[in-house]
């Protein structure tokens, strides 16, 4: 069992990886909207609040179906907006599904990112529930249909005196309280999600909520041309006395209905709670992660109390406090219990005095001295420092296009000195293959690593070293022809700078140490 | 792929994808694959108390804290209906309906469908109360009446007790009631009987007016 989950979840990854290059060729890697399902699942809610705000002044709870209908069959003000309020839900749907496949194959939901997990899986819930009741209002066949099979699992709960599903016989007509209380959901609902949505991104330090400007008015541009040019139909008023062969569903809220036709409701209630309890223990299950990868630590001998780890720790898990020890201004400190072990405080100090064990500026310079001292080494050739969870997949192509290969963590976890001390080991230029920033599994690796090389964000690429020699690139794991050509693009301009002299004497650590405490506050 | 053939795709890639998501949310679905015509049989029903009710006598109530003083004292328990179904004179469905509740005392809710063949029937549904071993012979909600109220707040007490056991009588269920009629429903109709409050009766309630 464990290897065939184990080949399914590679599966997964790979066609993961192949979707996301191909949109990424088709949009960019800033537009791309598999890397953009979160932030696109908040704007589709926007979406729903602004047009459910509009739908919601025509509605009556006295004629719900005669008021869909009457604002449906206006073209001008409704039934467009009815239309995109309809899409925007199901491209919410969408959105959080391949939101949460991403989390699961990245394996994003462990340890400090449990809450995350949690909350996301009540988003869904919330979500879940917001349309069902939409459909009800409507109280066409398809919100009758919803509402009799919602009624049989609520009916099977012994918490109500009378059955819900009494309601639906067509013994007397269906009470107006029923559809104000539907309403009620309705309307209140947001209010919870939005509340959980913040929950959800509490422990991001600078949580993205909205997809750029561009990628998200398109999406909304296109929803409405949909909505404009297929216009919304109204299905029959619901009959309780007549059922109907078929109903106009949308699949992506009523994907369960085919399947829990016959199936008795304690049966849907255990299958249903063994699934969420299933899911919410994915989290707990994944415990063992930390032993493989520990929280940063710092050096308080070493920090010099500059607040660059603070400020680029993508997840709040750094706090500076007042010194112990008799020295002046503050020291770094993390909170384990919020550290995903990113590494990005080890790429962000200068004096290479914080990060995960193994994984410090210090530990990355010992492994580069002893990447360079291998007899394999070819002065003049080009090192390809990748990713592991991106461009190191695409091995073979970098190998074939003339690289050799420098895995690290994560381009954020990479301390700049790693780079200036290849190119003084002899290497004639080192190209950085990072995962496309919006992909990036700590949130924020391409970013400062792109800073740190060319803008001179702490722990800074040093003026001394040669830029020409040195690329940033973005590649995720299924963009071999892209990684590849980047490679190619370095192997001619280093052809064209001639050998480098190397220069491996130089001790980095001190020289960072004395940068490091000259700088400091 | 150069970049206006790869805005072309994308743009395209787009509209298709908007377009099947539209596709999708409002696409059709199997809701009742079977064209029978259906019987439904749905009703709630508060159902008859079958007590045994007797009249404390003046030492007996003198025992009872002033506030809980209740002339009649009753115990007892909801009665149970057996519900039969003949169609043609076929009998399709015959059995036991309880109270809802832990001890029975709720509302009794009927909810029953059964697919018809199409074509004229004739339908008869029976909903009767179950004698119990020991309870046959005798009325829901008897009384023995072996003392008369002692003074004038208890007789008050006495009438309005009374009083309520009626209207609680009356509002119950009668101890039987049916239903037969022909019918002939269209495909996917739905037949349905029910209980009607004024009427103290079962009745049927179809699409189009019933015959």
């Amino acid at each position: 069992m464990p290897a065939v989950f184990h080949a399914l979840v590679r599966g997964s990854r790979r066609a993961l990886a192949a979707a996301d290059a191909a949109t990424n060729r088709l949009y960019g890697w800033r537009f791309n909207p598999l890397y953009q399902s979160g932030t696109i699942a908040v704007a589709m809610f926007l979406v729903l609040l602004g047009t459910g705000l509009w739908l919601l002044l025509f509605y009556r709870v006295g004629e719900p179906y005669g008021s869909v209908a009457r604002l449906n069959a206006n073209l001008w003000v409704g039934n467009w907006v009815r239309g995109l309020h309809r899409y925007a839900s199901a491209a919410a749907v969408v959105a959080t599904a391949v939101h949460a496949t991403r989390m699961v194959l990245q394996h994003r939901f462990w340890g400090p990112r449990a809450l995350a997990w949690v909350s996301g899986l009540f988003l869904v819930g919330l979500l879940f529930v917001l349309g069902w009741t939409g459909y009800v209002m409507v109280w066409d066949t398809f919100g009758q249909r919803l509402a009799i099979e919602g009624a049989r699992f609520l009916d099977a709960l012994p918490v109500l005196s009378e059955p819900i599903g009494r309601a639906f016989t067509g013994e007397r007509p269906i009470p107006g309280a029923f559809f104000f209380l539907n309403l009620f959901v309705h309307v209140a609902l947001p209010l919870g999600l939005g509340l959980v949505l913040w929950v959800h991104v509490s422990r991001l330090a600078r949580p993205t909520l909205l997809p750029p400007r561009r990628l998200g008015w398109t999406l909304v541009g296109l929803l409405t041309a949909v909505a404009i040019l297929w216009p919304l139909s109204m299905s029959p008023e619901a009959d309780p006395l007549f059922r109907p062969a078929s109903v106009t569903a949308d699949y992506f809220y009523a994907f369960w209905l085919p399947f829990s036709r016959g199936v008795p409701a304690g049966y849907a209630w255990l299958g249903g709670g063994l699934l969420a309890l299933g899911a919410l223990l994915v989290p707990r299950w994944n415990r063992g992660e930390r032993r493989h990868r520990p929280a940063s630590e710092v050096d308080e001998a070493i920090c010099t109390g500059c607040w660059q780890c603070y400020h680029d720790c993508p997840y709040d898990a750094i706090r500076m406090l007042e010194r112990t020890d008799g020295r002046a201004d503050v020291v770094a400190r993390v909170r384990a219990d919020l550290c995903v072990s990113c590494g990005i405080c080890a790429g962000s100090c200068a004096p290479m005095g914080v990060g995960p064990s193994d994984r410090t500026g210090r530990d990355q310079l010992e492994g580069v001295r002893a990447f360079l001292a291998a007899p394999a080494r070819v002065p003049g050739e080009v090192i390809a420092i990748t990713c592991t969870h991106g461009a190191l997949a695409s091995g073979d192509a970098l190998r074939a296009a003339g690289a050799v290969l420098y895995p690290v963590d994560c381009a954020g976890n990479l301390h700049t000195s790693v780079i200036e001390l290849a190119l003084r080991g002899g290497a004639g230029g080192v190209l950085v293959l990072a995962c496309p920033p919006r992909d990036c599994r700590n949130r924020e690796g391409p970013k400062w690593t792109g800073e740190r090389m060319y803008h001179d964000r702490d722990a800074e690429l040093q003026s001394r070293v040669d830029r020409r020699r040195v690329a940033l690139a973005y590649a995720g794991p299924g963009e071999a022809s892209e990684a590849a050509a980047a490679v190619r693009q370095l192997r001619a301009v280093v052809a064209s700078l001639g050998v480098a002299e190397a220069d491996a004497d130089l001790d980095l650590v001190a020289v960072c140490e004395t940068t490091a405490a000259a700088e400091a506050p | 792929m150069n970049v206006s053939l790869s805005r072309i795709v994308g743009g395209v890639t787009a509209l298709g994808a908007a377009a099947l998501l539209a596709a999708l949310s409002r696409a059709p679905l199997a809701a009742y694959p079977d064209d029978a015509p259906v019987l439904r049989l749905a009703w709630s029903v508060r159902p008859e108390r079958i007590e045994h009710c007797r009249t404390l006598t003046d030492a007996e109530l003198a025992d009872v804290p002033a506030h809980m003083r209740q002339r009649v004292q009753c115990e007892g328990r909801s009665a149970n209906y057996r519900l039969r179904v003949a169609v043609d004179g076929v009998g399709r469905l015959d059995t036991l309906v309880t109270g809802g509740g832990v001890r029975g005392d709720r509302p009794v809710y009927v909810f029953r469908e059964l697919p018809l063949p199409a074509g004229e029937h004739q339908l008869a549904v029976d909903f009767e109360r179950e004698a119990l071993p020991g309870e046959a012979g005798r009325d829901a909600d008897s009384t023995e009446e072996t003392a008369a109220p002692a003074d004038t707040l208890m007789a008050a007490r006495a009438t309005r007790e009374t009083e309520e056991r009626i209207r609680r009588q009356e509002e119950a269920v009668p101890p039987a009631i049916s239903f037969a009629a022909a019918v002939n429903p269209g495909a996917r109709e739905v037949l349905l009987v029910t209980y009607d409050v004024d009427r103290r009766t079962l009745v049927l309630r179809t699409r189009s007016p019933a015959p």
